[in-house]
């Protein structure tokens, strides 16, 4: 049974807990991690990946980048907004969703299930995303041989843009990252022969 | 759970066990008895808070080691950093070769897949040695050269001509992912390859990887969050101190 993940930033300890226990209290919802400063706060997203970051201001003041949307782009997590309608903070017109911190616990909650009512459905469907297309074995097979972006591209006939474009999905798909990682996985799925090696 | 001075030995690894190769990298020895924290660091002539930063940061997802661990001297930064080095080197990364031969003799059916996983193991004990030797010869040096200059003030000619080609924020850039391998080979073993029957050997080389990939999780972190941020202020201070001091030579 697969959850939906949640990362918290935010420097309050209590607002933390706070917020933990809410999004706890609905089942299949987690919180991975909360963070507390902005030292690792991309590196942190971008390997748990999770599918929500919660977010206020105070927090993204600190981390000091304009490029946000873009430095998050690998995790592909949606962003929650945590504001205060008592203060005046615009930051992060981008995001994908608001919550006043001043709302009501029952709203807070009605907030945050239809927010992830989208992900919950779709369950079954994603669950067999994990199998590659043929073309994505097709391009996999020529990454193992050893086969640099363009010359895979030239074998396929496709663009080098779409070769990375499919490597991307291939080592989302498998959470392989390397290419040694790729070519034993090849061979243990039969995409290609170990005699080829 | 913060671990502090007056609690005893005993107890840390109680709570936290993968504390145990920690422990020894300080060179302590189990059989303490009942002696608190403080009192076996003094015996091995550890420095005690330098030690508590070091099993927190380890325990503790949030703990604010970055900025604590930046009172220690790069001196005591970097010895602890090569003891984590010696233990990958000569303890884990064999343990872990010898585990997954281990795998390959007692399996019978898909023997040349656990042999893939045999060379993955090498080639990833290879990238590992270069990145170790690389820090040992060239990183570590620089930089206790370099809190030696600012410590004293003096600076050799042959520092200030490296420092004009080489700054910690070229260590920073180049500094590799040695994570990655370690990832895609727990992905390979827990995913991927075919069940067998000789769970054993698979379980207990997966147990070894995951603590392999923490411990190098929270040593890169000491290297690039501790040791880099204060090399670089020193590097700039040094740069401006001796820059002036070339043009007019200054006292103090
Ligand atoms: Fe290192
Ligand atoms: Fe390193």
């Amino acid at each position: 049974m697969s959850r939906v993940t949640f990362i918290i930033a935010n420097k309050s300890f209590i607002v933390r807990r706070g917020l933990v226990l809410t999004i706890e209290e609905i089942p299949k919802l987690e919180v991975v991690k909360e963070i507390d400063n902005e030292r690792n706060f991309f590196r942190d997203i971008n390997k748990l990946k999770p599918d929500f970051v919660i977010i206020n201001y105070d927090f993204y003041k600190s981390l000091d980048v304009n490029d946000f949307n873009s430095k998050i782009e690998r995790s592909k997590s949606k962003i929650i907004k945590l504001i205060d309608r008592n203060k005046d903070e615009d930051f992060l017109n981008e995001a994908d969703y608001c919550i006043d911190i001043n709302e009501a616990k029952s709203n807070i909650i009605n907030q945050i299930k239809d927010i992830v009512a989208p992900l919950l459905k779709t369950e079954k469907i994603n669950s067999t995303s994990s199998v590659l297309s043929n073309r994505e074995k097709d391009v996999l097979r020529y990454i193992a041989l050893g086969l640099t972006n363009q010359e895979v591209a030239d074998k396929l006939f496709i663009s080098i843009h779409t070769v990375v474009s499919h490597r991307k999905n291939i080592t989302r798909k498998l959470d392989i990252h390397t290419v040694s990682g790729l070519t034993i996985y090849a061979v243990l799925n039969k995409i290609i022969d170990i005699k080829s090696l | 759970m913060i671990f502090t001075k007056d609690m005893k030995m005993a107890d840390l690894i109680h709570k936290n066990y993968l504390l145990l190769s920690i422990i020894s990298r300080f060179g302590i020895l189990l059989g303490f008895g009942d002696k608190s924290v403080e009192e076996v660091c003094n015996e091995y002539k550890v420095n005690t808070y330098f030690f508590l930063e070091i099993v927190n940061s380890c325990s503790n997802e949030n703990y604010f080691t970055d900025v604590q661990l930046k009172h220690f001297s790069i001196h005591s930064i970097v010895g602890y950093l090569r003891k984590t080095h010696k233990f990958y080197i000569n303890q884990i990364v064999p343990e872990i070769q010898c585990l997954i031969t281990n795998l390959y003799q007692n399996c019978f059916k898909q023997k040349e897949n656990v042999k893939l996983l045999l060379n993955f193991f090498d080639e990833y004990k290879n990238e590992l040695t270069i990145h170790v030797n690389r820090e040992e010869d060239v990183v570590y040096p620089y930089v206790l050269n370099i809190e030696k200059a600012y410590e004293t003030k003096k600076i050799s000619d042959e520092l200030f001509e490296q420092m004009k080609n080489y700054s910690i924020s070229d260590y920073l850039n180049e500094h590799s992912n040695i994570e990655e391998k370690l990832l895609d080979l727990k992905n390979l073993i827990i995913k991927y390859l075919p069940p067998t029957a000789d769970f054993k050997y698979r379980n207990k080389v997966l147990v070894k990887l995951f603590q392999l990939e923490k411990d190098v999780n929270d040593h890169s972190r000491i290297e690039e969050k501790v040791m880099a941020p204060k090399i670089l202020n020193m590097e700039k201070s040094l740069l401006s101190h001796f820059s002036n001091d070339n043009q007019n030579s200054t006292d103090e």
